[in-house]
């Protein structure tokens, strides 16, 4: 009995590593795949030019340009929105009602998938508030999609500032405010930072939410109520209608590599984050 | 600074029939006793007895608690700490508080002494001579003036505990609580700061809580029991030592229990 | 505590901010709604759910072939990402020496952060051709979006079981290994039984999640507007509905594709419920 438990013990352990190994597999075969296939087609060209010919030849500078002011856009728009609400949460009210419904609020929205937010967007922002397909549109509607992210990270990083820093400040005679910006908020700033990075992550690939609202259209956009084609949706049209496999490879080279570049900067915030809190006595 | 408000009876401190509650759970049991000006006042007993939430109660801090109930009067130079309309922050910053921890901020020890004068507005120069003031009254100044801007973090448990007593004397209050400031610490640093408290007792009104009769006795004047919520009895730590008079007292000091 | 009147102002502001999520989600159901409901209204809920034809040309709008797709799907995504996702949850939480799992879980997380239409991509330049010529078809399939999917669906379902592995109580594990237990005994007998309403809950998520899915799916479903028979025929789903014809649909068409948009929103909405319920009934019990 025992040999049989053991001999399914290992094939278990096998199966779980096999599991993990395949799942990292996966991930590698596809960075490789698009890294492989889109680097040789990058250049500094391709970089700094604008589309010709659809997208068939020239580069990607406007959608470069796109992407950039609409995820910055919409982290501007919704962090001060996300960080307010975690600061009204952790510090000015205790668990009840009016909580819960705020909470609820956040988590609902988070699990709205991308299309209805595009949806949303074009009826609201393109049309109700008739800002037409553009930049302002599409990074309000970002900025409505990464909002339950910034909560709960920014919830989260104020609630693991030690209790204590909040008694030493009321203590000394500080006002509720003056606690928040001056001892607890410094502290959680690494980690409300993190949260944020990985907003910009999410919003740099998001495509249904943005084709709806910032439109496709393949010129540099001068202001904000210019539409937009970010590089994500530029890889999805050059793909799915067959334009230009090579410039698809190269837009999804640069998507990758920009995700990979915040994941690691994410990951350092993450570790210094952590390191700092361990030397903080509690 | 000492000479103001203080009422008919010249008492710092007065307790009158005071009541706790945190929600249903009652912590203080109709306490009444009195503080002078300039005296150390220490308040011992086992752990639950009170004495935190008593300490708490004197400069509001817990009010950060849901649910809590208090009857009776607990004043501070004749004014009613829990009347409707104290402004609770100047309370807290006439009223200062050295925690059991001593947790420094997550800032330089120049920044963590300067945090609650710069609260109120203090800057520039006189920010700085009341940095340097506190730190020489806590006894921690020699060992920290030529390192201001370090972390605190740096610093030994002994000196981060003079380091919080330094955050509250920048703040020049009137009164100081320590709650138990040196449970945690190692015999040496626990009689600095003894023995700054002793020097300090001249200028300010300090009320210690221990749950340690020894220190208690070691440190001197007025010591009151509480136990579960009662205040058994307070006097001179000279006859409470000798010659208590209630047997709970009497228990307690002999180590039946604690 | 008395507060200042710039206390108190900050205070309401921070309010104010505070309910922006709330608004949010109430403006997007009321657009939402508003947009879709006047063909509900006029063709019938039940009739635009349950209608087998697709033909906004001849306004004809039956969504029941998108919602057989929307389900097909997901039924193949849950089966291709739960069993490797707990699976992955297992080795992290209870197999993983520790510097693999420093290894492998930010690996997975970083799954989550590649677009969809990344993955959608990859479907079309392997899957596709690989379901083609080994299994015939298209290759524009149920097949080939449920694996896409299965695979985008890991995170969470690792994320979400992970957690729910890591808070059974130590003891449990340490009752069995004292009783002289194998690993895979523990986890088969006592930790996967305990942890079974946070997987389930992960589950009810990842469908969520791989209903939700839009790109992807577009890029290697195939689109076609009928009743899957077999997991190698094309699909369309509820989201690829609406985001194929939205660019250029008008009048009644684009009403009916945010009726499609209720109807996900519905579905959406209760399988969070679902999770929600079996999340925190889980903790009770």
């Amino acid at each position: 009995m025992n040999a049989r438990a053991k001999a399914a013990d290992r094939r278990a352990s096998a199966l779980f590593w096999g599991a993990a190994l395949l799942v990292i597999a996966i991930l590698a075969g596809i960075i490789l795949y698009i890294l492989v296939n889109g680097v040789p087609a990058l250049s500094w060209a391709f970089l700094t030019q604008a589309p010709a010919k659809m997208g068939r030849e020239g580069g990607v500078l406007p959608m470069i340009v796109g992407t950039l002011v609409l995820t910055v856009m919409a982290i501007l728009i919704a962090t001060p929105l996300g960080v307010g609400t975690a600061i009204y949460l952790t510090e000015y009210t205790r668990e009840g009602p009016v909580t819960q419904i705020i909470r609820f609020g956040a988590e609902s929205l988070a699990g709205i998938p991308s299309i209805i937010f595009g949806l949303f967007g074009f009826i609201f922002f393109v049309i109700e508030l008739d800002l037409g397909w553009s930049i302002l549109s599409g990074a309000l509607t970002l900025a409505a999609m990464i909002l339950p992210t910034i909560i709960r990270t920014a919830e989260e990083s104020l609630r693991s500032v030690p209790v204590s820093f909040r008694e030493i400040s009321y203590a000394l005679g500080a006002s509720r405010w003056q606690t928040v910006t001056r001892a607890v908020l410094p502290t959680a700033m690494p980690g409300i930072v993190t949260g944020i990075v990985l907003a910009l992550g999410r919003s740099i690939g998001e495509t249904a939410a943005v084709i709806f609202t910032a439109g496709s259209s393949l010129r540099l956009p001068t202001s904000l109520f210019d539409p937009v084609r970010t590089l994500p949706v530029h890889f999805y049209i050059l793909a799915r209608e067959g334009i230009s496999l090579q410039k698809a490879y190269a837009t999804a080279a640069i998507l990758v590599i920009a995700i990979l570049l915040i994941n690691f900067v994410a990951y350092y915030l993450l570790a210094r984050f952590s390191a700092r809190r361990g030397a903080v006595r509690r | 600074m000492n000479e103001g408000g203080q009422d008919r009876l010249g008492f710092k401190i007065e307790a009158r029939g005071f009541n706790f509650f945190y929600g249903e759970r009652q912590a203080l049991k109709d306490i009444s006793f009195a503080v002078p000006g300039n005296t150390l006042q220490v308040i011992m007993g086992p752990t639950g007895s009170g004495k935190t939430t008593f300490l708490r109660a004197l400069n509001r801090l817990n009010d950060l608690v849901p649910r809590i109930r208090t009857a009776g009067e607990l004043l501070i130079d004749g004014h009613n700490v829990y009347a409707r309309g104290t402004d609770v922050a100047r309370l807290r910053s006439r009223v200062g508080m050295v925690f059991a921890l001593p947790t420094p901020l997550p800032l330089s020890i120049f920044d963590n002494v300067a945090y609650g004068p710069r609260c109120r507005g203090v800057k520039g120069s006189e920010l700085k001579d009341r940095v340097e003031h506190a730190l020489k009254q806590a006894a921690i100044w020699d060992e920290v003036a030529d390192r201001l801007n370090d972390s605190a973090a740096a610093l030994s448990g002994g000196q981060q505990q003079r380091l919080a007593l330094a955050r509250v004397l920048a703040m020049r209050p009137e009164i100081i609580l320590l709650d138990e400031p040196t449970s945690g610490l190692d015999p040496l640093s626990t009689l600095r700061i003894e023995e700054a408290l002793r020097e300090l007792v001249s200028d300010y009104t300090i009320i210690l809580v221990t749950h340690n009769p020894l220190q208690a006795a070691r440190i001197g004047g007025n010591v009151a029991f509480f136990y579960l919520g009662e205040l058994v009895e307070n006097g001179p730590a000279g006859e409470l030592f000798t010659n208590p008079r209630d047997r709970r007292t009497e228990d307690y000091i002999t180590g039946k229990f604690g | 505590m008395a507060m200042t009147w710039q206390e108190k102002a900050i205070e309401r502001l921070l309010f104010l901010i505070a309910l922006s999520a709330v608004t949010v989600l109430i403006l997007i159901t009321v657009f939402i709604f508003r947009g879709g409901w006047p063909i509900l209204a006029k063709v019938g809920v039940g009739k635009f759910v349950s209608g087998l034809k697709w033909a906004p040309s001849r306004g004809v709008f039956g969504i029941l072939p998108m919602i057989a797709g929307s389900l097909w799907v997901t039924i193949g995504a849950l089966i291709v990402g739960v069993p490797l996702g707990v699976a992955c949850a297992v080795f992290l939480a209870e197999i993983a020496p520790p510097r693999v799992g420093a290894f492998v879980k930010p690996a997975i997380e970083l799954l989550a952060g590649i677009p969809s239409v990344v993955y959608g991509f990859m479907g079309l330049v392997i899957l596709v051709p690989f379901v083609r010529t080994v299994f015939g078809g298209p290759g524009f399939s149920v097949l080939a979006a449920a694996i896409v999917l299965g695979i985008m669906i890991l995170p969470t379902v690792v994320s979400i079981s992970y957690d729910a592995i890591r808070s059974v109580p130590r003891v449990y594990r340490e009752g069995m290994y004292s009783l002289g237990a194998t690993r895979w005994q523990t986890i088969s007998m006592v930790i996967l039984p305990a942890a079974r309403s946070g997987i389930l809950a992960s589950v009810i998520l990842g469908m969520g999640r791989a209903i939700g899915e839009t790109m992807a799916v577009i890029m290697v479903a195939g689109n076609a507007t009928l009743i899957p028979r077999s997991p190698l025929d094309p699909v369309r789903t509820l989201t690829s509905n609406i985001a194929l014809e939205m660019g250029y649909a008008a009048g009644d068409h684009r009403t009916a594709l945010f009726a499609t948009g209720i109807v996900l929103f519905v579905i959406i909405a209760i399988l969070n419920l679902i999770a929600r319920r079996v999340l925190t009934g889980g903790v009770r019990r």
